[in-house]
């Protein structure tokens, strides 16, 4: 009876000890006294029981953040900037990280941060700030992973992530003006080309008028002419028929209009006499 | 009774006979604490039962070590602070015991000894062999240096010095004033060169404009004027002609019509009371 419970209990001891179940995404490694014997993928393992063996789990699938902060840099042409870092990793080599580093996290942010510091100190404060931000996470991401993998350490970067580039507090209003001067350059050609744009339709306009004024004058002037040699002409035909008498009905007809219309006075021997009141 | 009780004694001391070493460690076996073996691969061990035989395990993963920062000056005298780590792992336990003992004192001892040799390093430099913008320079600590750590590391310490390098290159502070003066004094340029650069364009963009209107306006003037000029040519060709039809009637006629387009309102005509116009008034019934 006793044996039996005995036995049991044995059965159950071993099942529970020598079973591993590893999560998806995880991987486990066992040791056997000490010394590592093999990896298991997810799903149910086997290992042999405590004392001889054990194992320990380690998540491959989780993409770890670390997260340096704010570092002041010198850049290539000796300018400081303030470089905001994140970067991405995951486990690569399960049985490299147990045995690589010691610290793992911050022996990563040391590796990382003197990679930046080594791509920023060739490169110029203007680039860093404009179009540089690319080859520098992408240069530090290989820079690091050159030393993480020399070093044998099981991790593999995922991404540096230059979350920002500033100029340092004391001097951003400066490198702000920069960015304004560089606004109001556009805004004074832009105002310029308004200026044109207005000035031009309004020059062609006068331009038209000009024309316009001399064609209507043209205009008026051939008509005029055409009416006054129209009348000379039968003026002409009656005068070739009857000199004398058209050249009198002309002259009195003159004299009629102007006579009513202005003021006439007539002198006998420079005295004015009178033919009316 | 006794048998039994010397079994369980010689139970146990066969199992403080048997250890085992972890594959992150290494270990070292001391005789009343002297060593008298090395342990570098994990697995099951065989010793003395204590107190004749001691282990002392040390981690044998890499080890950062963070040196505290340390003012240095390049070979042009300029201070540079400078942050350093050192990857290292103990190599050899049986040195390392003896002439460190823990961890601690190791971070210590290689502070030291860093700090010096990144020192010289730097202060055989140029400040501008550190810094360029030119987009590839040499590393900023010479290759030769690890090799002489190590070296020291390994025959001093029992540690193997992997790496060396440099985790923050800075500025003293009253320094970085200074660079910021410079920045700013940059900027400001920068700022002008843009708004000059803007008025230029300006200028240019108006100067030209104003020189289409001119040339817009010059252009009309000359149309006008020619449009001008073939009315009033053709007008007189056509006078010219009547003219020449009856130059002493077309004279009359001419000099009847301006008259009467001169004289308005206005104006006063004074004539002879004998003249033309009135001598059949005054006349009497001749």
């Amino acid at each position: 009876m006793i044996a039996k419970s005995l036995l049991a209990g044995l059965c159950a001891f071993l099942a529970v000890t020598c079973t591993v179940f590893v999560n998806s995404g995880d991987a486990g490694v066992v040791y056997r006294f000490g010394a590592i014997d093999r990896t298991l993928d997810a799903g149910l393992g086997f290992k042999a029981p405590w004392p001889i063996e054990r194992h320990i789990t380690v998540d491959v699938s989780e993409v770890r953040r670390a997260e340096p902060g704010k570092v002041r840099m010198l850049t290539g042409d000796t300018n400081l900037v303030d470089i905001d870092l994140v970067v991405q990793y995951a486990v690569a080599d399960p049985v490299a990280y147990q045995v690589g580093l010691a610290d793992a996290e911050p022996t990563l942010v040391a590796i990382v941060l003197s990679a930046t510091k080594n791509i920023i100190a060739t490169m110029g404060v203007d680039a860093l700030l404009t179009t540089g931000r690319t080859q520098l996470q992408q240069e530090a991401e290989a820079a690091a992973q050159a030393m993480l993998d020399r070093h044998n350490t099981g991790l593999r970067i995922d991404a540096v992530e230059v979350r920002e580039v500033t100029p340092p507090p004391a001097v951003v209003d400066a490198f702000n003006d920069v960015s304004s001067a560089r606004g109001d350059r556009e805004t004074l050609a832009l105002s310029a080309e308004a200026y044109t744009s207005k000035r031009l339709p309004e020059v062609r306009g006068e331009a038209n008028l000009l024309i316009e004024k001399a064609k209507t004058h043209a205009a008026q002037r051939s008509a005029r002419t055409s009416g006054e040699v129209a009348r000379f002409q039968s003026l002409l035909e009656a005068k070739q028929q009857s000199p004398a008498a058209t050249r009198a009905q002309l002259w009195i007809e003159t004299a009629q209009a102007v006579g009513s219309r202005v003021d006439v006075h007539a002198i006998r021997d420079r005295t004015e006499i009178s033919i009316s009141d | 009774m006794n048998r039994s009780l010397l079994t369980i004694i010689s139970f146990l001391a066969a199992f403080s006979c048997i250890y085992t070493v972890d594959a992150r460690e290494v270990a070292v076996v001391t005789f009343f604490g002297k060593p008298v073996d090395t342990v570098m691969e994990p697995g099951l061990k065989l010793r003395a039962p204590w107190p004749l035989h001691e282990v002392v395990r040390f981690d044998k993963r890499t080890q950062l070590l963070a040196v505290d920062p340390a003012e240095v000056l390049t070979r042009d005298k300029k201070n540079l602070v400078v942050e350093t780590f050192v990857l290292w792992r103990v190599s050899d336990p049986e040195r390392f015991l003896e002439a460190v003992g823990t961890p601690e004192t190791a971070k210590i001892q290689l502070s030291d000894l860093v700090i010096s040799r990144i020192a010289a390093a730097l202060g055989g430099r140029e400040f501008s062999d550190l810094m360029t913008d030119k987009g590839t320079k040499e590393p900023m600590l010479p290759a030769d240096m690890l090799p002489g750590i190590a070296a020291i590391g390994s025959q001093r310490l029992g540690i193997e010095i992997l790496d060396v390098q440099l985790r923050h290159i800075g500025l003293p502070l009253q320094n970085e004033q200074s660079i910021y003066e410079r920045m700013r004094a940059e900027r400001s340029r920068i700022a002008k060169a843009y708004r000059s650069e803007g008025e230029e364009r300006a200028q240019s963009i108006r100067a030209e404009a104003d020189r289409k209107a001119a040339e817009i306006l010059a252009g009309a003037d000359k149309e006008a004027m020619g449009i001008r000029a073939r009315a009033d040519g053709a007008a007189a060709k056509i006078y010219a002609n009547a003219y020449n039809e009856d130059p002493d009637f077309y004279l009359f006629m001419r000099k009847l019509q301006t008259a009467e387009t001169l004289l308005d309102k206005e104006s006063v005509l004074v004539v002879d009371a004998d003249g033309p116009l009135f001598d059949a008034l005054t006349g009497g019934m001749k």
